[in-house]
């Protein structure tokens, strides 16, 4: 059995979110207008999903103000890593011996310097990815 | 911005995360990526100056998340495919198969565009979605994609001609 346009329209209008017959499949399958009229529909109808009733509290939950994880003081620690980093390499520059001090002594001073610094960066690292990026429009 | 007024902004949207995510996606775990969602707003809020921007920037958010989750799906098909030699290109095409004889068998539009729509690509599923379902506004589809207004007409005018051929293909 064939069906023309007005036909099918009515068929599946009626037929909602039912089957529908296979002749309507039939027409669908050749009529261009069809399909593009029906797909409308489709896309209107929203999908068939449901929120959890306490999905807001869960979200809740996770906020970086109620994750222990994510909790504590950030830039503090930025600020302190990064005067580690730089404020005490430089004062024991300022505290190299004069001159006619042994190499070694010298060498050992530098040493310090390198280790302050290089532990400050890492701590600054560290804080920095201890919270997540917060870019604008959530893209990563 | 207090817990409990962040969690009205959430009862107030969700719903419509939820839809997004499931015409993007499909089916799977919505819950989890609907929750990232709204953890990405959440870091974005303290950028907010207008609350009128909102439903904009979580419908921006909505599309990034589904976006990553595709990706992340097609690269874990990929690892799959090339891990197990069980998966081979007669399986895939067998499992294609298999989705349109189940569409076909219930003889449903909605449920055969849900499977079709995968197939479109993202910027055409995105405008799709955002004006057919969500009735939103050219120029509102415009801010939330990021693109030139023509840009959103074209990917709505292919997206929709594909999709129509691609259910055709399926009824056939």
């Amino acid at each position: 059995m064939t069906m023309n346009c007005e036909e099918v329209r009515r068929s599946i209008q009626a037929s909602g979110r039912a089957e529908w017959p296979s002749a309507v499949s039939a027409h669908l399958a050749t009529c261009d207008a069809c399909v593009q009229h029906v797909l409308t529909e489709a896309l209107i109808a929203p999908p068939a999903v449901t929120v959890p009733p306490d999905f807001s509290n869960r979200v809740v939950v996770r906020l970086p103000e109620n994750d222990p994880r994510r909790r504590g003081p950030r830039w503090p620690v930025i600020a302190a890593a990064t005067l580690s980093a730089l404020i005490l390499p430089a004062g024991l520059w300022l505290l190299l011996p004069e001159a006619g001090t042994p190499q070694h002594e010298i060498w050992g001073v530098w040493y310090w310097a390198v280790f302050l610094a290089a532990a400050g960066e890492s701590a600054v690292l560290i804080a920095w990815a201890y919270e997540p990026s917060s870019q604008m429009d959530g893209s990563s | 911005m207090p817990p409990d007024e962040f969690a009205d902004i959430v009862r107030e949207h969700e719903a419509m995360v939820f839809r997004v995510l499931r015409r993007m996606v499909g089916r799977g775990d919505l819950d989890d990526l609907a929750q990232d969602v709204f953890l990405r707003l959440y870091r974005a809020l303290p950028h907010f100056e207008q609350r009128a921007q909102l439903s904009t920037y979580l419908y921006r958010i909505t599309l990034n998340v589904a976006r990553d989750e595709w990706r992340r799906r097609r690269a874990a098909r990929r690892d799959e495919s090339l891990t197990d030699p069980r998966t081979t290109w007669e399986k895939r095409l067998s499992d294609q198969a298999e989705r349109a004889d189940e569409a076909l068998e219930r003889r449903q539009l909605w449920e055969i565009v849900q499977h079709c729509l995968p197939d479109l690509s993202e910027p055409e599923r995105a405008a799709l979605v955002l004006y057919h379902q969500e009735e939103r506004s050219y120029d509102e589809i415009a801010r939330i994609m990021q693109m030139p207004i023509g840009t959103v007409r074209t990917h709505l005018h292919r997206g929709r001609e594909r999709l129509g051929r691609l259910v055709q293909e399926r009824l056939r």
